[in-house]
């Protein structure tokens, strides 16, 4: 600090300065704290029904492998999986979280279906502290053979999301309960 | 650097009187005057909302919302950089007869944008608040420091380029064109998602990405910014900052000459 140049500075516009300056560092610490305490990752998940043999919605690009006609499809099975947002940000296809629900064996047999929230125009716009259902078609015939517990799971595209994705509460379902 | 921060804080007085001018001097003479820094972002609110929720469909819900929050911030750095660049050519008389530290005269512009930008802001929370979208008091403690950062990173910008500009004057005109395409690198005017996983690294490299990211956050989703966008955001406002001013300082010993 140059001294002459801290001389010319009376104590009245010292304590000023000090108190801006306090002011500034005690905002920031505050915004910090906030910050830590908010865990904007924490999202539970659970499945609320489980539908045997549902028909997949129309425009899902899932039926263009059977031509558009549900018939050729296989039977797929609906789970309905129902979300709490209890993070503080809104899970949304929008948003630049760009949200998946994942479902995997529990075994960790290899085999999982990825459900892209834009897919089908069935986007979870769930906000904030709010709670909502959304609807997984999943083919059994896909899964490894002996499968009997599913874990869903969300996962994100959004790099820094995704090294977070264990503060999230999966949902284990039996296959055949 | 101290000692310079010294000397520009000695001229403050002048600072402030020269704001004051630059914001009473922009509706001069017009019949609604000061009325015009409300009335103008309105309009374009208006407009925005018109043309995308008739025209241009949106999938992203309440996209004038989107959008604002994004272009306002944005409207702040680009008119700082670009009407800042010419500002030590348009002072040349200033320059040229008397002294002080001629930092003074971007510190002047940028502030000047600045609270012109603060006060638009007063029309976005008044839209926030009329058409019921509402926003988050806790994300709002942030709002401010997310102003501090990008009057940061647009004075240590600006800086640098008034000093440029003396010397090489087609900089402003360079600057005009490279703001134009730097408004479609930016997540102005659609998700940072849309770009590739591939080039998303490349893309966060742009410093005003976590600047517009964190409005968004705080006025549209209506949540904290997060510590990855903040803290890089803060440290590149600094270091502009910083770099900016030892550019100046070497280019400003010859400006009597060029100008």
């Amino acid at each position: 600090m140059d001294k002459e140049l801290w001389k010319q500075i009376t104590p009245a516009r010292k304590a000023i300065f000090g108190a801006i300056g306090l002011a500034l560092l005690l905002y920031v610490a505050l915004c910090a704290w906030i910050s830590m305490r908010e865990d904007p990752y924490r999202i539970t998940l659970s499945v609320t029904s489980v539908t045997e043999h549902a028909a997949l919605p129309e425009g899902d690009p899932r039926l263009d492998a059977g031509n558009g006609k549900n018939a050729e499809v296989p039977d797929y099975t609906a789970y309905v999986i129902h979300i709490e947002n209890d993070a503080n940000r809104m899970l949304s296809s929008q948003n630049d979280m760009r949200t998946y629900l994942v479902c995997r064996p529990a075994d960790g047999s290899g085999a999982f279906t990825e459900y892209t929230s834009d897919e089908a125009k069935l986007a979870p716009r769930i906000g904030s502290g709010q709670a909502g259902d959304i609807t997984f078609y999943l083919d059994p015939s896909e899964l490894p053979e002996g499968t009997e517990t599913l874990i869903f799971d969300l996962k994100s595209g959004k790099q820094y999301f995704s090294e977070l994705s264990d503060s999230f509460t999966p949902a284990t379902v039996r296959l055949h309960p | 650097m101290l000692r310079k921060i010294f000397e520009i804080y000695s001229y403050r007085e002048m600072i402030i009187e020269l704001v004051r001018r630059d914001l009473r001097g922009r509706y001069k003479g017009a019949v609604l005057g000061f009325l015009w820094t409300f009335i103008n972002p309105l309009m374009q609110l208006l407009v925005y909302t018109a043309v995308f929720s008739l025209f241009l469909r949106s999938d992203i819900q309440q996209y004038y919302i989107f959008l604002f929050v994004a272009l306002v911030p944005w409207i702040f750095f680009s008119s700082s950089l670009t009407g800042g660049s010419t500002v030590i050519l348009s002072q040349s008389n200033l320059v040229k007869k008397i002294y002080f530290p001629r930092e003074v005269l971007p510190i002047t512009f940028v502030t000047s944008c600045f609270i012109n930008m603060l006060l638009t802001y007063i029309v976005i929370f008044g839209v926030l608040i009329v058409s019921g979208y509402g926003f988050s008091l806790k994300a709002m403690l942030f709002l401010p420091l997310v102003w501090i950062v990008e009057y940061l990173l647009a004075l240590g910008m600006t800086i640098p380029f008034s000093a440029v500009t003396v010397y090489f004057q087609d900089t402003s005109h360079i600057l005009g064109i490279v703001c134009m395409a730097w408004q479609f690198l930016t997540p102005i005017m659609y998700p940072a998602s849309l770009v590739p996983e591939r080039l998303q690294f490349l893309y966060r490299l742009n410093p005003m990405y976590s600047i517009i990211e964190m409005n968004r956050d705080i006025l549209y989703y209506k949540q904290i910014p997060t510590v990855s966008h903040l803290v890089p955001s803060l440290l590149v406002g600094v270091f502009f900052l910083i770099f900016g001013e030892l550019i100046f300082v070497k280019l400003q010993k010859n400006f009597a000459m060029e100008l």
